[in-house]
């Protein structure tokens, strides 16, 4: 990427490696995030994907054993600075995971969960906030009558769409989707499909996903990750159509992973 | 061969069964003189005098459910505190020790806990905690009448609060297993919302395994309800009904362990084998509603 993309960067990765214990399974890795854009993370299984979006919100903090270098810098600090606090980074950056998870209460505490976190509210503008929410995860309109019922009560889809409607509503800049749609049927698939694209106009989207299809379809930027390292980044039309390094031919072709 | 086996296993599930129904049989027959002299009153009243040749069950009653209920109070907060370190927050090189500590506790006979609830608690309520509780709540009003003086050390309380140390092993390790059970994906969906520890436990772990938690906590009464060494020797073993939670009393199996040795007419073996029915009862309906309670909640998550 030439230096001048670099200058509306949201987040900058920078030589970031990961270790579980002794065991490295990320190995200097350095990136941008552009805003407004939709970045796809590929790589056979077990490259580190998934390691790398923990990274981008702290999540890894939770294990003691696991541990993070390098830097990764997002609203003018370095993010994996001890003293960063982590409520702020993970207001600002939202995580969706690869099965759905509900929280064991109702469709509308779901949604008003992370809120709740952070602001008192009056009740009013509580209900207004899920609702704008609940639109813009492209689910109001199934549940509007039964914002009551428990979040586990819907379908996969509908759940997978109340998790990102429950990530939305804090309003974060960055979105964190692990293989979102992985534990899904197509037409549930094509629907977040079409939820991400449009969502991607006021958010910055890092989605990691195994299908191929679906990054050359929806992503504006893609990189590949083999064995921890980063082998290529760049524009998701240039990186399809004519990727410089051999393994990416490869990994395209779908000669591994 | 197979047919065998069938029948062996059958036989001996029936066999337990049968021996339950008999128990509770030669109970029901050996207990029926003492219903037969008091009538419903030996539930109510709080007299028991051998010389006289009168018994009432209702301070050992009371002593039972009072001093299992303080049990549960004083072991909930804190076995719920230790499995929740224990899953979420311990670094790692703590958990090895702190669960063997655990198993050593549950290890304990319980005529240790009797000794040291003697010998070492008993004198320290007397002196620190007694005075205390009757100096603050004991001239409130309502909650007064729980704790009004003297300090005599041993006591219902007292015996609360040993029957709490027995029982935490079995919660501790119990609701350790049940906080396992949650997804950590759902969890660490609550922390990237931003979530501290305590909400996750409050808002994500806790609703999660209600059914569970709610059976744990009907077994671990169960336990503490029957428990009788330990109690025998810290509750005073009087038995005249005193609310008074510092006052001296007696369990249904304090009662038993106590008296049935020097049991002198019929009608006293009679009355105490009594007092054992009433506890069988109580016990079974304690597992009753723990089941049905599992049940219920287990259901409720499902939808
Ligand atoms: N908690 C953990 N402790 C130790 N090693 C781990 C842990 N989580 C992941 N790993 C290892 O780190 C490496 C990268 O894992 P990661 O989950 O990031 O891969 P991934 O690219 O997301 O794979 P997938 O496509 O299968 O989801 C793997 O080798 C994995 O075995
Ligand atoms: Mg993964």
């Amino acid at each position: 990427m030439s230096s001048s993309d670099q200058a509306d960067a949201v987040m900058e990765i920078k030589n970031l490696s990961f270790f579980y214990g002794d065991k490295q399974v990320l190995k200097s890795v350095s990136l941008s995030l552009f805003g407004n854009g939709i970045t796809a993370i590929m790589g056979p299984s077990g490259c580190g994907k998934s390691t790398l979006l923990r990274t981008l919100n702290r999540i890894y903090d939770l294990y003691p054993e696991q541990r993070a270098q390098g830097q990764v810098f997002f609203g003018g600090e370095n993010i994996l600075d001890p003293d960063v606090d982590t409520a702020w980074l993970r207001r600002r950056v939202g995580m969706v995971f690869q099965k759905p998870t509900p929280f064991p209460m109702s469709i509308f505490d779901n949604v008003a969960y992370g809120l709740k976190l952070y602001e008192k509210m009056p009740s009013s503008v509580l209900a207004e906030r899920v609702e704008k929410a609940l639109r813009n995860a492209a689910l109001w309109d199934e549940v509007k009558d039964q914002l009551r019922a428990s979040g586990q009560s819907l379908s996969g889809g509908q759940q997978q769409r109340l998790c990102i409607a429950r990530a939305l509503a804090v309003e974060p800049e960055i979105l964190l989707l692990d293989e979102p749609t992985s534990a899904l049927d197509p037409v549930s698939t094509a629907r977040i499909e079409d939820l991400i694209e449009t969502l991607k106009k006021n958010y910055t989207i890092v989605m990691v996903t195994h299908n191929l299809q679906q990054a050359a379809r929806i992503s504006d930027y893609a990189a590949f990750l083999y064995m921890g390292q980063l082998i290529e980044f760049d524009a998701a039309k240039k990186l399809f159509e004519s990727p410089s390094h051999p393994k990416t031919v490869d990994y395209l072709k779908g000669r591994f992973g | 061969m197979n047919a065998f086996i069938r029948d062996v296993s059958f036989l001996s599930a029936m066999g337990v069964v049968v021996l339950t129904a008999a128990i509770v049989f030669v109970l029901g027959v050996a207990a029926a003189p003492a219903f037969k002299a008091f009538g419903w009153t030996f539930f109510v009243s709080d007299s028991w005098n051998p010389v006289k040749d009168v018994f009432g069950a209702l301070p050992a009653i009371y002593g039972t459910l009072v001093t299992s209920f303080l049990a549960l109070l004083f072991a909930l907060p804190v076995g719920f505190g230790i499995a929740f370190f224990l899953v979420e927050l311990s670094p790692p090189f703590l958990v090895k020790p702190l669960r063997v500590a655990i198993e050593l506790l549950a290890g304990i006979p319980s005529i240790v806990f009797g000794f040291w609830g003697l010998f070492v608690l008993a004198p320290v309520f007397q002196k620190y905690i007694q005075p205390f509780l009757i100096d603050t709540l004991g001239s409130l009003p309502l909650i007064g009448p729980f704790f009004e003086g003297p300090a005599f050390g041993i006591g219902i309380l007292t015996a609360g609060v040993v029957l709490a140390i027995m029982i935490l092993p079995f919660l501790t390790a119990f609701l350790t297993e049940v906080f396992k059970t949650v997804s950590p994906l759902l969890k660490e969906s609550a922390y990237a919302l931003g979530a501290t520890r305590w909400e996750v436990l409050k808002s994500i772990v806790t609703p999660s395994t209600r059914a569970s938690i709610a059976g744990g906590i009907m077994l671990a009464l169960g336990r503490a309800l029957g428990e009788t060494m330990a109690v025998t020797f810290v509750i005073g073993n009087f038995h005249r009904l005193k609310l008074s939670l510092l006052a001296p009393g007696t369990s249904i199996s304090a009662s038993i362990a106590n008296e049935f040795n020097e049991a002198t007419t019929d009608l006293h073996s009679a009355s105490l084998l009594a007092l054992g029915l009433i506890l069988f009862v109580i016990t079974f309906i304690v597992l009753a509603c723990g089941k049905a309670s599992v049940a219920l909640l287990a259901r409720r998550e499902r939808r």
